[in-house]
């Protein structure tokens, strides 16, 4: 199995993060100035959009097994993925207090979607229904061992996407009154904000390890 | 508990529970020494004066002393500082606020005798129920007043409304309703306004204004209370130095005026005004921030204006010995007095001649007594027309007999509430004080027969004492003993009182400190005594769930420092419990496994919330339980029918649930025949009578009314005595029943079980319907942390030693628990209104928002940036040639397609010019015709126009800026400001005849609305409605739905100025030909 694991140098990364920020970038500059704090279901849905096919190709294009599973079946989990991981997110979200008037419906659903293209499709992606795999994901243990690249790749920026989010709730009760503090608004920042910055970890650590790597073989 | 422990160990477990139990004991002492410094308690005494009280018991002052003026208004203006009322010359400094309040300077300086202007030192607390207490009652409330309850402030102690009502005085109350609040039912005439809304500046000062004057040509009162609230709320929202501030104070200036004038038309003799006081008062002082509540000099600080239209003779300036005096702003002397606000209520109650409040500890202030003219009327009363007086002899014979009862009646309470209070004075003090009372008392009686010789019969005296500067300063001593008396005591008072005992709360503070460790030293002890064998895997894996459970206790912590987190503690423990389950979740899922509680765990989660939010709710929309909200979605699925008939089951089912867990429980856990058996019996009983009682009040089931009432009335203190029976029975059986060879376990389950199942129907009839809910949610948590409890355990392997070795993460999810149930139970509605209060007027949580502040403006900056990059690239891109020969293109375009409607070229140009090329040819159009409309006034050119508006603007922004600043800078708000009013009601004429926007933003394509109005709202009258757009849920819909339907206008000014401020209208002002404003002018692109 340790043999049949795609490996994806520090430069491949980066691309790969590349390309899912100008999908964001792309979604942003599309539904204009200020867009999500008017309509946020309407930018979030626009996110999603653009977001969700250039995460699933790249992702299924990196997967784990590639001679067993061919791509088409790796955009397959993805799709699959999605709508699993949007419910995961959104329960996780009703738990934590999100509103579930009917007015936020739609946002919370788009929200959602976007979560889980920052969390959980990019997994399903790559590993399909592996057991291992995805407990090595989830676990913050891999971030002190030596592991592949791509389990960086995912699991950094979903970690931050989700602490991201989760901080970002917190501005919501304080009596400012702006309108960014409405439900799906500060979290997406926040969660948007936590992807960032867990792509910047991830590649970081791709890049020490990659150093660490070359040092012990000489 | 097969422990195959050592006898030395066994020793130690069993040295256990005292050791326990000392911990629980220092932690108590801790927390008593603490509270006691720390919560001032004061004992209020039920106790009231009466007419009738005095019987001659110390000579010459034997009865309450005569009204000295007829009629008295009170204007009471909520956090008026000093210096708002004193001239600017009293001050180092003038500042922008200063030397508002005209009228009241003028007459100060004008009418020296009769009218004069005070600082009046109040004590803290410094809020506005305390303060309003403090001024009736003449005491110094704390906080926690020991038999005040949370819900219902109406005051238990005796204070002057009480005295008014009960001697016949008819009081009008206008303004604040928090009058209403401690005086229920004291007004003939109320007109009271909510204060709750501080965001609101005028509300409750226009209702005043309404009724003030019209009240005051009236003759059906004897006092009138008018209480403004308008520059407290203009404090804490702008601050003092601001515009709101110095309008609200211009306005005040105004309506004193009229007030005055309209007492002196009434003043002439025989009309209603002739002998009248007024008085104008502050509560308390306010700090810059307009904050206030604690007992800085700004807070305490307030003043106090008296003035009566008739003039006591020129003598009263021999009264007046302390004070300081100024040439004011004219080139006038202008004298200012100090008073205790202590003082009030007494003197207050001598002027009107009733009896002083019972728990009064002020002194009749000597110069506001003298204010009044009625105090200088020379008619000889009781035992003292012996010897003829001058002006000033008679009146400090009066005020001397005036401090005689105000002596007595201090005395009596001393000597009452010494011996009725939980928490008396020091005895030494008190000692002090009734020694100085019994000498001034002797002293009277000798003054009494200096002065009045003939009934004395002493004529030694007289021969002594023959010249009247003798008696003159005779009586001075006496005023001198007198009021070294009260004074002393006051001073007694206050440090009981208002002052925190700082060293008793340093010990209770260090205490805590102490038993604290002490008490994380043993667990570590116990910790390691029990982990001995596998030390190392124990430590490795409790210490992230210890820093998990740490940060979690931290951020709660934490979050006590904002007033926002504070309002929302039950969401923000619901949340940090949402956070614990969810992480423990994601733990077990990788290491692969599905624990089914945590999923049941998280499910409860969402249970609880759903109830804290539904109780919020129902506390602050009232009927109204908005559109959103599950409950009401359910129901709008199911039908009313359906969601009524579940609401009323509901409860019912679940107690069944609950007493058979219970029943269940007690059969397991208890082994003792004869107790199991009684206290089963006992517990179905009384679940059955809560059953039957609530089913009683529902309208499901119909019953006589007569037997209605009696299960109503009945059935809750049957359960009562099921319960303190059985657990009386449970005691005695413990003591004096057969002792059993449990073990030690055992012994403690069956006694839980026994407490649980005799408390349990009491505490589910207290809850109320929601109860046996609430207690079902509370069971299955606690099965869930237990069994989690047991896997933890069973996972580390030591089931049997490690009983005491909790998973500290459940430890904090167990406190988590409590805080949300107390939410959920609906406890915090008494608590909320408490809560809100403080939060909203004393503000002293504010500072930590000011260090919140630089936090705030870094996010807002974060949540901007990705719109500044936009906002470059477009106008990167505008610059290109490309954009412009484009432009240049639309424009000729449009132009065209105007001439083509027959509008001059020269027009449709300037109309581009106007609106923006991006504006559609119907917007164009419009705004031609509106100008046309308008008139020719404004169809000069545009550049004059332009030069105008930003001149005015100019100017109202910076001085805007100079009085926000401050506030701003507390909101953390970056963009915030500049609120000229752009809505057309600022004086500055607009080129454009109605700059209001339609129901859509100007820079979209307009949409023309048509607002359909319904009939009778249809044409004149006209009215126009407006407020801030974020009001609590459901506002707007109230308002529009008493404004005949209209649908709200929503407009956000950040469209038109850089002030982003979300607003509503609702007029029934027509709309047709409305045109839009112009797009935000290029230079203000930022």
């Amino acid at each position: 199995m340790v043999d049949e694991i795609t490996q994806v140098s520090a430069f491949g990364a980066a691309a790969v993060h590349a390309l899912c920020i100008s999908g964001l970038t792309a979604a942003h500059c599309f539904s204009g100035r200020g867009a999500l704090v008017s309509d946020p279901a309407h930018a979030l849905g626009l996110l999603v959009v653009f977001e969700a096919p250039l995460v699933i190709a790249v992702f299924s294009l990196i997967r784990r097994d590639p001679k067993q599973c061919s791509f088409l079946k790796a955009v397959v989990r993805g799709l699959l993925g999605l709508p699993i991981g949007a419910l995961l997110n959104a329960f996780g979200a009703i738990v934590l207090g999100a509103p579930v008037g009917i007015k936020y419906w739609t946002a919370t659903i788009y929200w959602s979607l976007l979560m889980s293209l920052f969390t959980f499709v990019p997994a399903a992606c790559v590993f399909g229904a592996s057991k291992v795999n995805w407990q090595n994901v989830l676990s913050h243990s891999n971030y002190c061992r030596p592991t592949n690249a791509v389990d960086y790749m995912i699991s950094a920026p979903a970690h931050g996407a989700v602490i991201g989010a989760w901080l970002g709730a917190w501005p919501m009760p304080l009596d400012w009154e702006r309108t960014w503090q409405e439900w799906p608004i500060c979290v997406t920042y926040g969660s948007v904000a936590g992807y960032l910055i867990g792509m910047a970890i991830s590649l970081l650590l791709i890049v020490t390890r990659k150093r660490r790597d070359r040092a012990k073989a000489d | 508990m097969a422990a195959p422990a050592t006898h030395g160990r066994r020793s130690r477990r069993r040295a256990w529970p005292l050791l326990f139990f000392t911990i629980l004991a220092l932690h108590s002492l801790a927390i008593y020494l603490f509270t006691r410094g720390f919560l001032l308690t004061r004992t209020e005494l039920d106790v009231h004066s009466h007419r009738d009280d005095r019987t001659g018991i110390s000579p010459g002052c034997s009865s309450w002393p005569p009204p000295a003026v007829d009629r008295l208004v009170i204007v009471v203006l909520d956090a008026l500082r000093f210096d708002f009322v004193a001239p600017s010359t009293f001050f180092q400094e003038k500042q922008p606020w200063m030397d508002k309040l005209q009228v009241l300077q003028k007459l100060a300086a004008e009418e020296k005798t009769s009218a004069r202007i005070f600082k009046a030192l109040a004590d803290p607390p410094t809020t506005s129920l305390q303060r309003l207490k403090a001024l009736t009652t003449g005491g110094l409330p704390t906080f926690i007043d020991v038999g005040n309850s949370f819900g219902a402030p109406a005051i238990v102690e005796d204070n002057i409304m009480h005295q008014l009502v009960k001697n016949g005085k008819r009081v009008v109350m206008m303004g604040d309703d928090t009058w209403i609040q401690l005086y229920p039912e004291h007004f003939n005439n109320s007109f009271p306004y909510p204060s709750f809304n501080v965001k609101d500046l005028d509300t409750v000062d226009n209702g005043v204004i309404d009724h003030l004057l019209p009240s005051l040509r009236k003759n059906d009162w004897d006092v009138l209370i008018a209480h403004f609230l308008g520059v407290d709320h203009a404090g804490h929202i702008f601050g003092v130095d601001s515009n709101p501030m110095i309008q609200k104070l211009e306005q005040y200036n105004q309506i004193l005026e009229d007030v005055i004038d309209t007492l002196k038309s009434l003043s002439t003799p025989g009309d209603i005004h002739e002998n009248t006081l007024l008085l104008v008062m502050g509560d308390h002082g306010q700090t810059i921030n307009g904050d206030h509540g604690g007992g800085t000099s700004e807070e305490v600080e307030t003043s106090l204006f008296a003035w009566s239209p008739k003039s006591p003779p020129n003598a009263v300036f021999s009264v007046l010995d302390e004070n300081s005096c100024n040439i004011d702003l004219h080139g006038k002397e202008v004298c200012i007095s100090t008073m205790q606000q202590l003082d009030f209520a007494v003197t207050v109650a001598a002027l009107l001649g009733i009896p002083f409040p019972f728990g009064s500890i002020g002194r009749v202030n000597p110069e506001l007594y003298a204010l009044s003219s009625g105090t200088w009327d020379n008619q000889k009363m009781g035992a003292n027309d012996c010897i003829p007086q001058n002006d000033l002899e008679a009146w400090m014979q009066r005020y001397a007999e005036a401090l005689c009862v105000n002596s007595w009646q201090v005395k009596r309470y001393i000597d009452l509430y010494s011996a009725t209070s939980v928490i008396g004075f020091r005895a030494e003090y008190l000692d002090h004080v009734a020694d100085l009372y019994s000498r001034a008392q002797a002293n009277w009686s000798s003054v009494l027969k200096s002065t009045c010789p003939s009934e004395t019969g002493t004529q030694d005296v007289l021969k002594e004492c023959a010249s009247k500067e003798c008696t003159s300063s005779a009586l001075r001593s006496q005023l001198d003993a007198y009021s070294k008396f009260l004074e002393n005591f006051a001073k007694l008072a206050r440090s009981s009182w208002t002052e925190f005992d700082l060293q008793l709360m340093g010990i209770g503070l260090s205490l805590m400190v102490l038993s604290v460790s002490t008490q994380a030293c043993m667990l570590v002890k116990l910790n390691t005594n029990s982990q001995i064998s596998d030390k190392e895997r124990a430590s490795s894996s409790s210490f992230p769930n210890f820093l998990f459970a740490f940060t979690l206790v931290a951020i709660r912590a934490a979050s006590f420092l904002s007033n926002s987190y504070i309002l929302a503690e039950g969401r923000v423990a619901n949340f940090l419990l949402a956070t614990s389950c969810i992480a423990s979740v994601w733990h077990s899922a990788t290491k692969g496994k599905f624990v089914i509680e945590e999923f049941v765990f998280l499910v409860l989660n969402i249970f609880i919330r759903f109830g804290i939010e539904f109780g919020m709710s129902k506390q602050i929309s009232g009927p109204i339980i908005s559109n959103d909200h599950p409950v009401s979605i359910i129901c709008a699925f199911f039908g009313s029918f359906f969601c009524n008939s579940l609401m009323e089951t509901f409860p019912i089912i679940s107690l069944a649930l609950v007493a058979y867990i219970i029943l269940k429980c007690i059969s397991y856990a208890m082994c003792q025949r004869f107790l199991k058996y009684f206290i089963i019996s006992g517990s179905i009983l009384s679940y059955i009578f809560i059953a039957i009682h609530w089913a009683s009040e529902s309208t499901f089931f119909y019953h006589a009314k007569a037997i209605k009432q009696i299960i109503i009335s009945l059935a809750p203190q049957l359960v009562y005595t099921i319960g303190g029976l059985s657990l009386a029975i449970s005691a005695l059986y413990r003591l004096f029943g057969p002792i059993d060879n449990l073990k030690m376990n055992g012994r403690v389950t069956s006694l839980s079980a026994a407490m649980l199942c005799s408390w349990s129907p009491t505490i589910l009839m207290l809850l109320g319907r929601q109860g046996p809910f609430v207690a079902l949610i509370c069971m299955t948590i606690a099965w869930c942390i237990i069994k989690l409890r047991q896997k933890h355990h069973r996972e580390l392997k030591h089931d049997t030693l490690g009983v005491y070795v909790a998973d500290p993460v459940l430890v904090t999810r167990w406190s988590l628990v409590a805080v949300c149930l107390f939410y959920l139970t609906g406890h915090c509605n008494d608590m909320k209104e408490l809560i809100e209060k403080l939060a909203a007027k004393i503000d002293d949580l504010k500072t930590s928002l000011d260090k919140l502040a630089p936090l705030a403006r870094v996010a807002e900056q974060l949540a901007m940036l990705p719109s500044k990059v936009v906002a470059l690239q477009s106008s990167a891109f505008e610059n290109q040639e490309q954009g412009f020969l484009q432009e240049m293109s639309q424009k000729d375009e449009k132009i065209k397609s105007i001439v083509s409607m027959g509008f001059p070229e020269d027009e449709a140009k300037m109309a581009i010019t106007r609106c923006g090329l991006d504006a559609s040819v119907e917007v164009l159009v419009d705004s031609i015709y509106a100008l046309e409309t308008a008139g020719n006034a404004y169809s000069a050119n545009l550049s004059d126009y332009e030069d105008t508006e930003s001149i005015s603007f100019g100017r109202k922004k910076t001085k805007f800026m100079e009085g926000s600043q401050k506030k701003r800078k507390r909101y953390g708000s970056g963009s915030q400001g500049n609120p000229v009013p752009f809505d057309g009601s600022h004086e500055e004429p607009m080129p454009l005849p109605n700059p209001m926007v339609g129901f859509s933003l100007p820079s979209d394509r307009v949409r023309l609305v048509h607002r359909t109005l319904p009939d009778q709202a249809f044409g004149p009258p006209f009215f126009y409605y407006e407020n801030v757009a974020l009001a609590p849920k459901g506002v707007w819909t109230t308002i529009s739905r008493f404004l005949y339907d209209i649908q709200p206008e929503f407009v956000d000014s950040k469209f038109f100025c850089a002030a982003a401020r979300k607003r509503v209208y609702i007029h029934n002002l027509p709309i047709e030909n409305r045109s839009p404003v112009l797009p935000r002018p290029p230079q203000n692109n930022i």
